[in-house]
């Protein structure tokens, strides 16, 4: 298998066009505190100033990073705790910070507990994406994802859910799983399914952020994960919805044998690119906005307002953090039969588990995309033969 | 780019879905990758030619291989992944 050289080259020239996504956080507040979530700053209330938006997008264009169309998605904090009005804003900021003629689409990631009619008008009246963050039926999703006071809150965000589809809008979710779902996959996808959503992203509970633990990190995770995985794969069959997870890895059997030995979208520099409410800029993994490393210090790798590409690439912080990323990426390479359907793990969580972007496999890896892969291979496969 | 690698991905899909789990004492199968491929052919299922999939080394990444280059015509683009809870 190849690897990939140490620091490799970067330049204007070789990253044109590498954004995949933009993500804006508008505020880092959220209005509910989930168990597991990363995000450091939840409780603040700032927001991001419609200058900064179209900063944020300029910056993107005039280092060359645009694909057509450039996708943003609203997220890092809830971001439905700022009104449709100052979204409007933004995206008029944003429309004409671009180049004319450059296609934008939005997205939106929201955990649905505050949506009215006036965002569903929002949404349409700019053709907005709408993902929902909801962890299937209320006593797993109010297990984890409650409000400071303590309460649940899936019956807000079950309303904001029922209200957008009866809208026209067509969410999908993202369900996170820690180990207290892993016993109820057909009651998870069913709950989707009887809710009219057919597109079902898994995440696991990492160990990433400010969430030092997970409850998946535990001895023989791996083996309940996948059993899980194959029973929520029957039931999505049965219900007809789609597991974005099944679907991504069977498509890279497509793809192999090159596969994603090009690295993946959280090790790419600027595949991602974050840009925080104050407009610091981030890539790698959109989680590592707003940390501060104990020794690699804080990760923002320059303000949209002041540094131009070539500023953030010779940035003692990106240069760092790329090494370390590369070499992570190195090791995965040189270690890890998974690979080409992997693409070298996630920043975020080699940081928080390894303490260095510059690691191996992580627990996240064992679970998505090892017993995925394994899933998928095991039912494409016939058993082998005994040796 | 044609809507083929995505008639591909469905055909697949199918037949991941109508496929019997691996039993539980199963060795990994990641080593049988192209062993799966071989599977899918023989299944019916078009793969893209190698040649004509979007493959550059690292660090050329600015056609980098991934699911949503080799299949940008499956909905739901962007898939979220990069978006967490």
């Amino acid at each position: 298998m190849s690897v990939p050289p140490l620091e490799p080259p970067l330049s204007r020239a070789t990253l044109r066009g590498a954004t995949r996504l933009l993500i804006l956080q508008g505020t880092p507040f959220c209005n509910v505190d989930c168990a597991y979530c990363y995000l450091p700053g939840r409780d603040r209330r700032d927001r991001m100033a419609h200058g900064t938006v179209a900063a944020a997008v300029r910056w993107v264009f005039d280092a060359g990073l645009a694909p057509d169309p450039l996708c943003i998605a609203w997220h890092a904090g809830e971001p439905l705790v700022l009104p449709p009005g100052w979204y409007r804003g933004a995206i008029a900021a944003a429309r004409a910070a671009a180049p004319p003629g450059a296609a934008l689409r939005h997205f939106i990631q929201t955990n649905a507990t505050l949506v009215t009619d006036a965002w569903c008008d929002l949404f349409h009246e700019h053709g907005i994406g709408v993902g929902v963050s909801l962890d299937g039926p209320a006593p797993v999703h109010d297990a984890r994802r409650r409000t400071r006071g303590g309460g649940g809150t899936h019956a807000a965000a079950l309303r904001g859910l029922r209200l957008l589809r009866r809208r026209g809008l067509d969410p999908h979710a993202i369900c996170v799983l820690g180990e207290a779902s892993l016993d109820h996959p057909e009651a998870i996808v069913g709950f989707f399914a009887a809710e009219g959503v057919r597109d079902i992203g898994f995440n696991v509970e990492e160990q990433e952020g400010v969430h030092a633990g997970s409850t998946l990190a535990r001895p023989g995770i791996e083996r309940r994960f996948r059993r899980f995985l194959e029973r929520a794969l029957d039931a999505a069959h049965r219900e007809g919805v789609a597991i974005r997870e099944l679907r991504d890895q069977a498509g890279l059997l497509l793809t192999l044998p090159g596969g994603l030995s090009g690295g993946n979208s959280q090790n790419l520099p600027f595949s991602n690119v974050t840009v925080a409410h104050d407009g610091t800029i981030h890539t790698f993994s959109p989680e590592l906005a707003g940390v501060a490393h104990p020794r690699l210090g804080h990760l923002a790798l320059g303000h949209v307002r002041r540094d131009t590409l070539e500023d953030v690439l010779r940035s003692p912080v990106f240069r760092a953090a790329w090494a370390e990323v590369a070499e992570g990426v190195a090791l995965c390479a040189r270690s890890c039969s998974y690979f080409p359907l992997c693409g070298g793990g996630a920043p975020s969580n080699k940081l928080a588990e390894r303490g260095s972007f510059a690691a191996g496999e992580t627990l996240s890896c064992r679970l998505i995309p090892q017993q995925v892969a394994e899933a998928v291979l095991g039912r494409l496969l016939p058993p082998a033969a005994a040796s | 780019m044609t809507d083929a690698p995505d008639a591909a991905l469905l055909a697949l899909l199918a037949v991941v879905a109508a496929g019997t789990p691996a039993a539980a004492t199963a060795p990994p199968a990641i080593g049988r990758l192209e062993e799966a491929r071989e599977r899918l052919r023989a299944l019916g299922v078009q793969l893209p030619a190698r040649e004509g999939l979007r493959r550059v080394q690292f660090p050329n990444f600015g056609n980098f291989p991934n699911f949503q280059n080799a299949f940008p015509n499956f909905p739901n683009f962007p898939n979220f992944r990069n978006v967490r809870y």
